[in-house]
């Protein structure tokens, strides 16, 4: 266990800095998801579903939003008890060590998704909203997508993860949904 | 089934009718104690409780069985106010008051119980696609698997379930102004 161990020693960062980029992801993926509820609002005249649109925008935003602070905290969990295992019980530190990595995993897996949802939902709003505010709905789609890549990124480097790990695969296909959508928004220029 | 056939189940000692009373009441009760009112989870929990067992001694003297959900809500608010008031008898906080936000939180939670009862005529796919996007917070890949039907067709179907709830509502608010 020996060589584990020094491999899931935290790699050396300033005092007080703790998860950088699923907070990073979920403040674009809410941002992203905002454009939609504006871009929907705003093409009600012509689109009799735009108000569900909005809806569904609003409430993927909202779900960013609680998310970024899910993920700070597990990660925040995980990396303070890799600085501490020297003081847990020997018995139960690889339990408890692997419980908190395979938590840390969970908040980018939800961003993943949420970003795919965000692109698929974008794919929508581009084919029906308002002319003049479509490309603001591609750009939104595309950096959607690459949130969703982002997050599964940071499943795919969680120590706890295994490369035919359900979560990396989901993850996966979370992405190749966000791309499939931006690449329909694209084609649809 | 409604509010007046499910109280008499549940006066007729009918577990599973009592069952889903508790669940069809039990987030807005929570939402009361704790959006409403600004109870901790502990003490939300504490109101939770009390509010049911109050409701199951006290549901045979429901005069109005249609009117369970005001009458349900009014047990919530008036034991969260209990709740508030043995706390603060328990310890003074030398904190100020929290500013009192525009929108009244009771109001948005009566407003959620009316989409709730809305969301009860609409056809059983619409209950459920809404429910679980908008209540369960489950993904887009979630519904389609569970539903069996394309993802890229959740958007679309849960908008044209909200344009029949809206109109619903819509339905509603007019019959309100008119009686």
């Amino acid at each position: 266990m020996k060589g584990a161990e020094a491999a899931m020693e935290p790699s050396p960062r300033p005092a007080g800095v703790g998860a950088l980029g699923g907070p990073l992801a979920a403040r674009v993926i809410a941002d992203a998801a905002a454009v939609l509820v504006v871009a929907a609002q705003a093409s009600r005249d012509a689109w009799d579903e735009a108000g569900g649109a909005a809806a569904q925008a609003a409430s993927l935003r909202r779900r960013a939003d609680e998310l970024s602070a899910v993920d700070a905290e597990a990660h925040a969990a995980a990396v303070e008890l890799l600085r501490r295992r020297a003081e847990l019980d020997p018995r139960r530190r690889d339990a408890e060590i692997g419980r908190a990595l395979d938590e840390a995993a969970t908040p980018p897996l939800a961003l993943a998704r949420l970003a795919g949802d965000v692109g698929l939902l974008a794919a929508e709003v581009a084919r029906r909203c308002d002319p003049d505010l479509r490309a603001d709905v591609v750009a939104a789609c595309l950096l959607a997508g690459a949130c969703a890549r982002a997050a599964a990124h940071l499943v795919e480097v969680n120590l706890a993860v295994t490369p035919d790990d359900e979560l990396l695969a989901e993850a996966r296909a979370s992405v190749g949904a966000a791309r499939a959508a931006a690449e329909r928004t694209l084609g649809g220029s | 089934m409604d509010d007046t056939r499910l109280v008499t189940r549940c006066l007729d000692g009918n577990e599973d009718a009592w069952g889903e009373l508790v669940e069809r009441y039990s987030r807005y009760v929570y939402a009361i104690a704790t959006r409403g009112y600004g109870l901790q989870d502990h003490d939300a929990e504490d109101v939770f409780q009390e509010v049911f067992a109050r409701t199951y001694e006290h549901l045979s003297s429901l005069r109005d069985t249609g009117a369970l959900g005001p009458w349900i809500g009014q047990l919530a608010r008036r034991t969260s106010i209990d709740r508030i008031r043995a706390s603060g008898r328990e310890q003074v906080s030398a904190e100020p008051p929290e500013p009192v936000p525009d929108e009244d939180p009771l109001e948005r939670i009566d407003a959620a119980v009316v989409v709730r009862e809305a969301l009860r005529t609409l056809p059983g796919h619409c209950r459920e696609i809404l429910d679980r996007f908008f209540a369960r917070d489950e993904s887009y890949r979630t519904i389609s698997s569970a539903l069996d039907v394309p993802q890229g067709t959740i958007a679309s179907r849960i908008s044209r379930c909200l344009v029949k709830l809206r109109a619903e509502l819509e339905g509603r608010n007019r019959s309100a102004r008119t009686s």
